[in-house]
This record gives structure tokens, sequence and C-alpha cells, in this order.
């Protein structure tokens, strides 16, 4: 099985109409933690996986899936 | 009271060490070759102003950072052992240090098994000077991957 992960943030994110910077301020992360995982450069721990699926209120596997 | 750690201190805490580190390897830089002062200020009047100048500047600014860096952390100790609430902050410090201790350990490596492709400046160095320049190499790659690291990521922002 691959490791790579993709992530469905900025769709999510967009769908809210938030910048990262709202969507970092909300979960208490900084911008940079949001846009390096929108864009798959950091791979996040289960703490802010769990957060962001309670912030979006989606389980966590719609957010990010294996490729 | 301490002040709490937010992603916004502790961004600008990271971006003050590098630039420290950053200044620190300039100073040991300035350092590496056994010259004596009062002998350049006899020979090269003009070097001897241009290092001297280089210098005070470079002191200056580090304990300028050095007063922002006690005066606006959360926690020294907990800052100074890379313990970041944020975790890309973490995982930026790691990798800057994982990249000074890969860098520093190439370049010694060299210096132990490839000796012959150095040049003869270093060679040449005493074991002070040479301590120095590794010194300097270990700072400067931890503080530009800093940097480096923070201005890649800034260029994946995207609102």
């Amino acid at each position: 099985m691959n490791n790579e992960l993709d992530n469905k943030i900025a769709k999510l994110r967009s769908g809210k109409k938030l910048s990262q910077q709202q969507l970092a301020d909300a979960i208490g992360v900084s911008r940079k933690t949001i846009s390096t995982v929108e864009t798959g450069r950091f791979t996040p721990s289960v703490i802010i996986a769990l957060k962001l699926a309670k912030f979006f209120e989606v389980p966590v596997e719609e957010i990010f899936e294996l490729l | 009271m301490l002040k709490p750690s937010t992603p916004v201190n502790e961004e600008k805490y990271l971006k003050k060490n590098a630039w420290l580190s950053i200044i620190i390897s300039a100073l040991f830089s300035l350092e590496l070759f056994d010259y004596s002062f009062s002998a350049l200020k006899e020979s090269h009047p003009g070097y001897f102003i241009a290092v001297a100048m280089a210098y005070i500047v470079l002191i200056f600014a580090m304990a300028n950072l050095l007063y922002n860096i006690v005066i606006s952390t959360w926690d020294i100790k907990e800052a100074w052992l890379g313990r970041f609430q944020d975790e890309y902050f973490n995982e930026v410090n790691l990798k800057a240090a994982y990249y000074a201790l890969g860098v520093l350990g190439l370049f010694l490596g060299v210096v132990i098994w490839l000796d012959f492709l150095l040049p003869e400046a270093i060679t040449a160095m005493s074991l002070q000077s040479f301590g120095k320049l590794s010194m300097g190499v270990g700072f400067l790659t931890y503080g530009s991957s800093i940097l480096w690291e923070l201005k890649t990521s800034d260029e994946d922002a995207c609102e």
C-alpha cells in the first residue's frame, strides 16, 4: 500500500468560505501548518486530523485518504 | 508569569533563531584566520577597518536578537529545547537540526577521507580555526534551512 496521503482540506475550507488563517485560528495551529498539509508537504499528527474532522463535522477518512 | 506559546510567537522565535545562527556563523567566519589585529592594523589599515566594522555590526545584531529572543519568547527553556506547540514549526526546527548535522558530518567525512580535494587554505588551518570553520558550517546550515523551509511554506499558501 502506498504511504502517500491526499486530503480535501482546501475543498472543505472553500466550502465554508474560510481562509487558511481562519481555519488555523479555529483549530489552534499556524497558517503554515494548514498550507503545508493542504499541499501534502507536511503530514499532520492524528491530533490535528481529529481537530480538522471535528471542525468540519465529517469523519477523518473523508478528509484524508491514502493514494 | 510565562507568556503563552502561540503559532505566531513560535514562528517569530524560529526566524530570530535562524538569523542568530547565521550571524554566529558569520562571526566564526571572521575568526577563521589566525591574524593578529595589531599586525593587520599596521599592514592593511583598510582591511582592518572593514573587519572591525563587520565585527561591530555583527555583535550589535547578535545582541539585539538575543535581547529580542529573551524578552519575547514564551519560555526560553522550552524554546531552546525545540518544544514547539505547532507541529509544523517543530518539524522545521528538527529538519534544520538534521540538515546541520548531516552537512557537518559530510564536511568532516570529506576532511577525513577526501582531504586531497580540499584547498590548502583548509588543510593548513590550525585546529582552533578548523573548529571555528566547522561551527560556522553547522550554524549556517541550521539557520539557512529554517529560513528556506519557512519561505517555501509561504509559497505554498493559497487563500
